[in-house]
């Protein structure tokens, strides 16, 4: 490697160098394996993503009873569909109805619904959403391009502890003849965080 | 941004707080941005990891906590004891491999020396495979439990619908207390098992765990004449950060 080529080492590639070697010492002493880390990543980067959200809010849709045990204990109700608690200690679903429209933050670190929506985006993570959208819920929105009547009220969950949640959005209308799969694709990840509503492609 | 955090520490009078500690009523934590200004838009950054190294550490971070060795509160803990213009400009899985570092180095789990000098063998190219243990026995489990939830004997102080004051609490150390949130008027929403005490968890103080509550805060009791109207933010608060207050609380004008 030239001068030249170490002068351009950035931070990123020391970053890499960084995790490469606390990787390797941690080898070293038994304590991770590559590919434990491997696979762990997987699950929660592939296997488990925004779908197994959706298939919760479609099948609650569908499902009335499902829909009542859901918002009652949904950490309970989502085994049901073979979702398990995972990294949850409790998973908490809050409704979205003509009067209340719910959005979820984690102001103080970025706590997020892992099992059943999968790893966080970086702007969920960002100081800016962290910071804003309990304060003006209703401007961060409309930055998302979702304007909310002043007549519904905003809930912001601020997920300060080792509750999980998640939104129910609204099934939209026009849906009717759809089945749980068909409803589950239109159903996405920001609709769950509360940052979209559910439109229909129809 | 930066002169925004400092200030916090340079800030003049300091109160005694509650448990005897002094704060300033601007003084907060870096990690504790609820309701700060000057951020700016959000900007839309869908991805969820951005380059291998940073698969790497998530997956390392997930791994070495699968041995129980700390809390998950200590491990937020060692990401907010980053020093703040560390933490500001640090992107957020290097303030997790900080973090996780921290910790294995004051458990002497590493070393300081051991890590700098793989470190350098890593820039230099010189480690290609780690040397695995000899034995290949599994690291032995640490003593911290599994999962949050705790049964306790006691029953819960508050119940739904009665109306609570968040105290005017800011430990030196780990808390879930928002700042934006204490010293604030809420009606409980909803009562939550006993879960483990973050605030002692963090620093290897014990569970000692304690009902959680889900609280009601209006928007206007939280920013004042200000507020969105029509909004309220919903934060999960452990019984200890909470007391009664007998009359009801005006939500505010803002509120329908």
């Amino acid at each position: 490697m030239s001068d030249k080529d170490k002068s351009v080492h950035n931070h990123s590639s020391e970053e890499a160098l960084r995790a490469e070697a606390l990787e390797s010492l941690l080898v070293e002493k038994g304590l991770v394996e590559p590919e434990r880390i491997d696979e762990l990543v997987h699950r929660y980067e592939t296997d488990i993503g925004p779908l197994n959200g959706a298939r919760v809010v479609a099948h609650a849709w569908t499902d009335p009873g499902f829909k009542k045990r859901l918002l009652e204990d949904g950490k309970t109700a989502i085994e049901e569909l073979g979702l398990a608690g995972m990294d949850t200690g409790t998973f908490q679903v809050v409704e979205n109805t003509s009067s209340v429209h719910n959005v979820v933050v984690c102001t103080l670190c970025s706590c997020y619904p892992w099992s059943v929506l999968g790893l966080p985006p970086a702007w969920y993570k960002s100081f800016a959403y962290r910071s804003r959208v309990v304060r003006e819920p209703r401007t961060v929105l409309l930055e998302f391009g979702l304007e909310v009547d002043d007549g519904v009220e905003i809930r912001v969950w601020d997920s300060s502890a080792e509750l999980r949640y998640m939104v129910l959005p609204s099934r939209p209308s026009g849906t009717d003849g759809l089945s749980e799969e068909e409803l589950a694709t239109l159903v996405s990840r920001d609709a769950m965080i509360g940052v979209a509503k559910v439109e229909t492609l129809l | 941004m930066l002169c925004l955090w400092i200030g916090f520490h340079i800030s003049g009078s300091r109160p005694r707080g509650e448990e005897g500690c002094y704060l300033s009523e601007d003084m907060k934590d870096v990690h504790d941005i609820g309701g700060m200004r000057g951020f700016g838009p959000i900007v839309r950054d869908e991805a969820q990891l951005h380059e291998e190294w940073e698969r790497r550490v998530l997956g390392t971070v997930l791994s070495v906590r699968e041995h129980h060795l700390f809390s998950i509160d200590a491990f937020r803990h060692a990401i907010e004891r980053i020093p703040e213009a560390v933490y500001v400009s640090a992107t957020y899985f290097v303030r997790w491999r900080m973090a996780i570092e921290r910790l294995l180095l004051e458990r002497d789990i590493i070393t300081r020396e051991e890590l700098d000098r793989r470190f350098e063998e890593c820039s230099t190219g010189k480690v290609v495979e780690p040397r695995k243990p000899r034995d290949g026995t599994q690291y032995p489990r640490g003593i911290h439990g599994s999962g949050y939830y705790r049964k306790i004997n006691t029953p819960a102080v508050f119940k739904r619908g009665d109306h609570v004051e968040t105290r005017n609490l800011k430990p030196i150390g780990h808390t879930r207390l928002p700042g934006y949130a204490r010293s604030k008027t809420g009606v409980v929403a909803r009562v939550y098992p006993a879960y483990v005490f973050p605030d002692t968890a963090a620093h290897e103080r014990g569970e000692n765990p304690q009902y959680l509550y889900s609280v009601r805060f209006s928007g206007y009791m939280l920013w004042g004449k200000d507020a969105e109207p029509n909004s309220a933010v919903y934060i999960d608060l452990f019984e200890s950060y909470l007391k009664q207050v007998s009359e009801s609380i005006p939500e505010g004008n803002n509120e329908r």
